[in-house]
């Protein structure tokens, strides 16, 4: 009977969600009596079912509403929007009579009264005039076939199946590996071996298969979802969807449920503009939204694309300079991806006005959070009036994960794939294209953040010997982040096990995996490890010297150096903007106009240049001039060593000259 | 009404743990540390299947704790796993003794007069032959790491 139960719950409240769909597509074409028969027969079943289970509320509502379904396929009344809002109230409120029912084995206690008037009210009203007006919401949404020749089976008894699968995948890899060490010639094994891999894969991807479930089943509701989220914020919104066939775990699926939803309330709320405001933008009085899933590079990317107003950069970063997130010069001088991920911080909201829907500032970083449990990852890509799209990369299964080995003091850890674009080796790296203590790194042509593992483990030993041999470029947000680790071991699958609670206080792991030895392997969380890293260049190497003690000094050439505590930071300053007054050359930085010096003749003349200067703005006892510089060697040195001259330190054994700040300074007016 | 507690000791004092939380005794197993952890947790280990968080209960309960803690990264140990909120943890116990079923009405739960630190991980104790025997509670231990972690990293 208990079976019986559950299937009839499952089975109703999966109806329930195509007939949401087919009311909305029913209010878009009016014409299309199969979707009142399609609704009918969910109705129907359900009245029916209920009798069984004497359910007497349940059956009572469902025939009310089987009576204007009626009414509509009979032409006595007609389809408007009105009658279409009541289905989808009679529809919700079936639903949440069959989910009180899971849950407490019997029937609400309200007599759905108020709703059975408004059925009666609604059949017995004079038919009205054919309504002309165009629908306001449109629905590209192809329906989920649904096959018969299925067998149902308990998710548990699939769940047990996996972790069998997952343990014999791990023995599989371990029995690989020890077959490497004892090396044998015999055909015969080596065949048998070859084949047991091969069903084993096989099995692999069968059992998977089981598992996964189509996207568009979480989509069946965002019709209905859009629909009134609309209506209530006075908007015309259209969504379609391409790629709901793409499957994934059906846990991942239910993860991202509220992700999306939330998503998707945003880019309804802040993103798409009133119709007024979209027509005055030369745009169609229909917002759009598309959402599309499909495969890439061994994971699943869900797309969630609006042609909204866009994120607006200038409020973006009030934002962050009011929440004092990063300075001025740092926002001004960030990418404008980088400014994007900023609304993935906890609180922050652009939304000036707080309402029911969104604008607390309370959810992107949610979104993000529920991602990571999944070993997901997050991009965000915005342009002014042209609208937002959100990039989900979400892995298939998560019963394996696919991982990148690194090791750091003899210890091995985990860096999700999804996080990793290149390994390379330090020693293919020239010196000079790390910069700042090995802070960056010269990526193709392009400078990234760069930690060291270990680091960020709590090691410190860096300053002794540098011992990393790789550096994994990875992928976070949409940027390039460099981590420096000691090895890096292999790609593999590996079995996912939970990361015990108390841990998560503990950010920079996401997880734990079993090696096939049976030991934990704790899984980093790359996203956590960059945080607060810019993937920009000088407004990082400025907070770098805000952190550095007043005993360090910054490399200028091979001969010179200069305290890093006179440094307020360093900029680029273009050469058409220098300005010449009585011979002297001063620049506007900011709010100051400084005066400039130059610290060598070699460009004698540099406001008759057209191509950009590196300076350094120094200060001593504010007092403030723009140092011009020939080029900068990229290094900070804390392990000088000091002579008996105050102007002159050693390192390496060779002779540097201190710049003599205050000297400097004081000729300047 | 009674309850089951086990005697285990630490550093020859003898405490209580209800054996409704016990999952098994384990022995040899392997340690891996969990870097930036605070020193209340040793490390984490596979037992059973299970990732289990290896609790450095000596430095939970002794006064002197900063010298006792070096001694407790060993594996050779006898370790009690328990489960608390469906996750498994485990301690080093020196050694057992016996299984007892202990009255409600003889637990003292005034436990103002026990040192500080083992107070705050007990839910009360017990007296047996003018012996002292504070019974360890597992929600406490937990909550007080969850705390120690949340201070460190908020």
């Amino acid at each position: 009977m208990k079976d019986i139960e559950s299937d009839f719950i499952s089975e109703s409240i999966q109806a329930i969600e195509k007939a949401d769909n087919s009311l909305i597509e029913l209010e878009n074409n009016p014409q299309d009596l199969s979707k009142i028969d399609e609704i009918f027969r969910i109705v129907h079943s359900i009245k029916g079912t209920s009798g069984f289970f004497e359910l007497k509320k349940l059956n009572s509502l469902s025939n009310s509403t089987e009576n204007v379904l009626s009414a509509l396929k009979n032409g006595t009344i007609n389809i408007n929007s009105s009658v279409v809002s009541l289905l989808l109230e009679s529809i919700e409120t079936l639903r949440n009579i069959i989910l009180f029912f899971k849950d407490n084995q019997k029937e609400p206690e309200d007599n759905f009264e108020s709703l059975i008037d408004k059925h009666k009210k609604i059949v017995e009203q004079p038919k009205e005039a054919e309504s002309s007006s165009a629908p306001k919401t449109l629905i590209n949404l192809s329906p989920l076939s649904i096959e018969n020749n299925s067998l149902r089976v308990k998710n548990e008894a699939v769940e047990k199946l996996v972790q069998t699968l997952a343990d014999l995948v791990m023995y599989k890899n371990y029995f690989n590996e020890f077959t490497n060490v004892v090396s044998t010639n015999n055909y015969h094994f080596h065949d048998a071996l070859s084949k047991i891999n091969h069903t084993i894969n096989n099995l692999q991807e069968q059992i998977l298969d089981m598992k996964l479930q189509p996207i568009g089943l979480i989509w069946t509701s965002m019709p209905r979802f859009v629909r009134n989220l609309s209506q209530e914020l006075k908007k015309k919104v259209k969504i379609s969807f391409q790629g709901e066939q793409t499957s994934m775990d059906k846990l991942i699926l239910e993860k991202i449920k509220n992700p999306l939803i939330h998503i998707m309330r945003n880019a309804i709320d802040h993103g798409i503009e009133l119709p007024e405001d979209r027509i005055a933008k030369d745009k169609s009085e229909i917002g759009s939204i598309e959402l599309s899933a499909y495969y890439e590079k061994g994971h699943i990317v869900v797309k969630i694309a609006d042609d909204g107003a866009g994120l607006d950069l200038d409020k973006i970063k009030k934002k962050a300079l009011e929440k004092g997130l990063f300075s001025e010069e740092t926002l001004n001088s960030m990418s404008n991806k980088d400014l994007f991920q900023l609304i993935l911080y906890p609180g922050f909201s652009t939304s000036s006005t707080v309402n029911n829907i969104s604008g607390r500032g309370v959810g992107m970083d949610v979104v993000e959070k529920s991602l990571e449990e999944i070993h997901g990852s997050l991009e965000i890509d915005s342009s002014k009036d042209q609208g937002t799209t959100i990039y989900l990369n979400i892995p298939i299964t998560l019963a394996l994960v696919k991982v990148l080995l690194v090791e750091s003091q003899n210890k091995k850890y985990a860096i999700p794939e999804i996080n990793v674009i290149e390994v390379i080796d330090t020693d293919s790296i020239k010196l000079e294209e790390f910069f700042y203590d090995r802070n960056f790194v010269n990526y193709k042509n392009k400078t990234i953040p760069c930690r060291d593992l270990n680091e960020v483990l709590g090691y410190k030993n860096r300053e002794k010997e540098f011992c990393s041999k790789n550096i994994i470029i990875c992928s976070v947000r949409g940027g390039l982040y460099g981590l420096l680790v000691e090895k890096a071991l292999s790609l593999k699958e590996f079995v996912l096990t939970p990361i015990p609670s108390i841990l998560s206080a503990i950010q920079i792991f996401q997880g734990c995996i079993l090696s096939p030895d049976s030991k934990i392997i704790l899984i980093l969380n790359i996203n956590k490890i960059m945080h607060g890293l810019i993937s920009n260049y000088a407004p990082e190497i400025n907070e770098k010297f805000n952190e550095l003690s007043n005993d360090s000094i910054f490399l200028i050439n091979e001969n010179q150096a200069i305290q890093t505590k006179y440094i307020e930071k360093i900029i680029e300053i273009e050469a058409n903007k220098i300005k010449i007054i009585n011979r002297k050359k001063f620049y506007k930085a900011g709010d100051d106009i400084l005066e400039i010096k130059q610290l060598s003749t070699r460009n004698n003349n540099p406001a008759r240049g057209s191509s950009n200067f590196k300076a350094i703005i120094v200060n001593y006892q504010t007092k403030k001039l723009i140092l011009l510089l020939d080029d900068y060697s990229n290094k900070i040195l804390n392990d000088f060593e000091t002579t008996d001259k105050p102007n002159l330190i050693t390192y390496n054994k060779k002779i540097i000259e201190l710049i003599d700040i205050k000297k400097i300074v004081g000729r300047s007016k | 009404m009674s309850e089951e507690y086990i005697q285990f000791s630490i550093n020859k004092k003898y405490f209580l743990f209800p054996v409704t939380h016990i999952v098994e005794v384990a022995k040899d197993i392997e340690i891996f540390n969990i870097p930036l952890a605070p020193k209340e947790i040793i490390g984490i280990s596979l037992i059973h299947g299970k990732a289990t968080i290896i609790i450095n209960l000596t430095y939970l309960l002794h006064e002197n704790a900063e010298n006792i803690a070096k001694l407790d990264v060993r594996e050779h140990y006898h370790y009690l796993v328990f489960s608390f909120e469906n996750e498994n943890y485990a301690f080093k116990c020196d050694g057992f003794k016996n299984q007892l079923g202990i009255e409600d009405n003889n637990i003292i739960k005034n436990i103002e007069n026990l040192n500080p630190k083992i107070a705050q991980n007990t839910d009360g104790y017990t007296s047996i032959n003018h012996h002292v025997y504070p019974i360890i509670s597992p929600e406490k231990i937990i909550i007080n790491i969850r705390e120690k972690l949340n201070k460190k990293y908020s």
